[in-house]
């Protein structure tokens, strides 16, 4: 405690708060500081190596994905080749999305404007089943998926007024209040989920770079003077990445425990 | 006015800092003995709760791990425009900041401005505030917005435009909550005595 008979009265608030003395920690966060000091460098090369590799695999399937591609449009114009219901699948650029939600479809050329059209793939192949079990979606997931399954449901989506109330319950853009919420829960969650003691390769690097995503989101975030759309959409993007990287985590605990991994659903193309 | 120079304010040999550049583990190791308690001081008294102020700190720490070959500047205080206790501190800032916009809660913004007034700012603080434990009880009770600019201003010598800009708000803000802090930890400290009318407290401001 300072002593007031021989310092009476600080001359302002800055010589006040000065003689308040120095607060330390309630534990030592060295050991956990340098943990990461060790494991990052290998953890860090490691996962350099694999997002190039990962890379270097969606580049060499982008031909194959083009070729397809004009295939369908071909198609499109030869009803015969294809019918209304065909996809066509194409890996997407982004690998952390890709991955998280499994192959990715397409639907018919006619359908490309819609922001719809890019679907994920759900009941055509086991493997998307299996790294998204519906039991592991929220619903909206779950509405969009249900309304983006192939070319034919999203056109009869389109015209159907019940789908396009579906549509118009994500028009309300969450308060930022919500978001922080939002935020923290699932960033606890990822913490509770996260076990890189069981980590494949490939999941690494997906992990990698949806932490890298948040980084940049979070870099963003601490920029001065952002108006209060930008913060929100921030706030939004952040909480989709973190409920990617919570439903990621989770499936390869569910894929871990039934003892497979998720490298077949990163690289398969069907 | 003269400030105080900040806890942060030290000088780091350029030496340690080119160890840090090549990852030396013991370079790191001294650099967080020598800002572990101003950062998590800084970041106890931004978020008000210990543990999240020791989660900042690791974060902090990572972060400058992480970023140090990003640091252009110099170790040392003396003539340098960007040191590296100030590119630290800016970490800290944004880190413990970060951490109290992800914990807020409705309501607990204190958004609202008041009116300004620059007799709050500049009336010396009463003989109670020599009292350390006391005026670390009354900094306690502060809404995190009004403790946080306070903290920037009168400890770490930021300006209100910093300071708005750090919280993503105006400088009115800052200068708002600069003078609501003031006003309440006054209150506070005096709490036998009612609130000063503003004569007499423009009487202490000109002796």
């Amino acid at each position: 405690m300072a002593d007031a008979s021989r310092d009476p009265t600080p001359s302002g608030w800055s010589d006040a708060f000065a003689v308040l003395p120095l607060e330390s920690p309630p534990a030592s966060r060295w050991p956990q500081i340098a943990a990461r000091l060790d494991a990052p460098h290998r953890e860090r090369k490691h996962r350099h190596w694999l997002a190039l590799a990962a890379g270097l695999c969606a580049l060499a399937a982008l031909p194959l994905a083009w070729t397809l591609r004009d295939a369908g449009k071909q198609g499109q114009n030869d009803s015969s080749a294809y019918g209304d219901n065909t996809v066509i699948a194409t890996p997407r650029i982004d690998p952390p999305r890709a991955a998280r939600v499994g192959p990715v479809v397409e639907a018919p050329a006619e359908h490309a404007a819609s922001p719809s059209s890019i679907a994920v793939a759900q009941a055509p192949t086991a493997s998307a089943a299996d790294v998204e079990p519906a039991g592991r979606r929220d619903a909206r997931r779950e509405r969009r998926i249900a309304t983006t399954t192939t070319g034919a449901e999203t056109a009869s989506a389109s015209s159907d007024p019940e789908t396009a109330a579906v549509a118009s319950e994500d028009a309300p853009s969450p308060t930022l209040e919500s978001l922080y919420a939002a935020s923290t829960q699932l960033e606890t969650l990822l913490a509770l989920t996260r076990d890189t003691r069981v980590e494949s390769g490939p999941a690494a690097a997906l992990a990698g770079a949806l932490d890298a995503e948040l980084a940049t989101i979070d870099a963003q975030l601490a920029q001065p003077g952002l108006e209060a759309m930008q913060q929100r959409a921030l706030w939004q993007a952040r909480v989709d990445t973190l409920r990617h990287a919570t439903d990621f985590e989770t499936q390869q605990r569910v894929l871990s425990a039934q003892g497979r991994s998720y490298e077949g659903a990163l690289v398969r193309v069907d | 006015m003269t400030r105080r120079p900040s806890s942060f304010a030290i000088d780091v040999p350029d030496a340690l800092l080119a160890r840090m550049r090549q990852g030396e583990r013991s370079a790191f190791e001294q650099i967080y003995r020598w800002f572990e308690r101003p950062v998590f001081t800084l970041a106890l008294r931004i978020c008000g709760e210990r543990e999240q102020a020791a989660d900042v700190l690791q974060d902090t720490m990572l972060k400058v791990i992480d970023r140090i070959g990003e640091f252009r500047g110099r170790g040392g205080t003396e003539g340098a425009n960007s040191p590296f206790w100030g590119w630290l501190r800016q970490i800290a800032v944004n880190e413990a900041l970060m951490a109290l916009r992800r914990r807020r809660r409705p309501g607990e913004d204190g958004d609202h401005l008041d009116d300004i007034d620059a007799i709050d700012e500049r009336t010396p603080p009463p003989p109670a505030a020599a009292d350390a434990a006391r005026l670390q009880r009354a900094l306690e009770t502060l809404p995190a917005n009004t403790r946080t600019a306070l903290w920037l201003y009168h400890a770490e010598g930021y300006t209100h435009d910093e300071i708005g800009a750090l919280m993503q708000r105006t400088a009115s803000f800052s200068k708002s909550q600069l003078a609501r802090g003031s006003r309440r930890l006054r209150e506070l400290l005096e709490p036998t005595v009612t609130a000063p009318s503003l004569p007499s407290l423009r009487e202490a401001a000109h002796g």
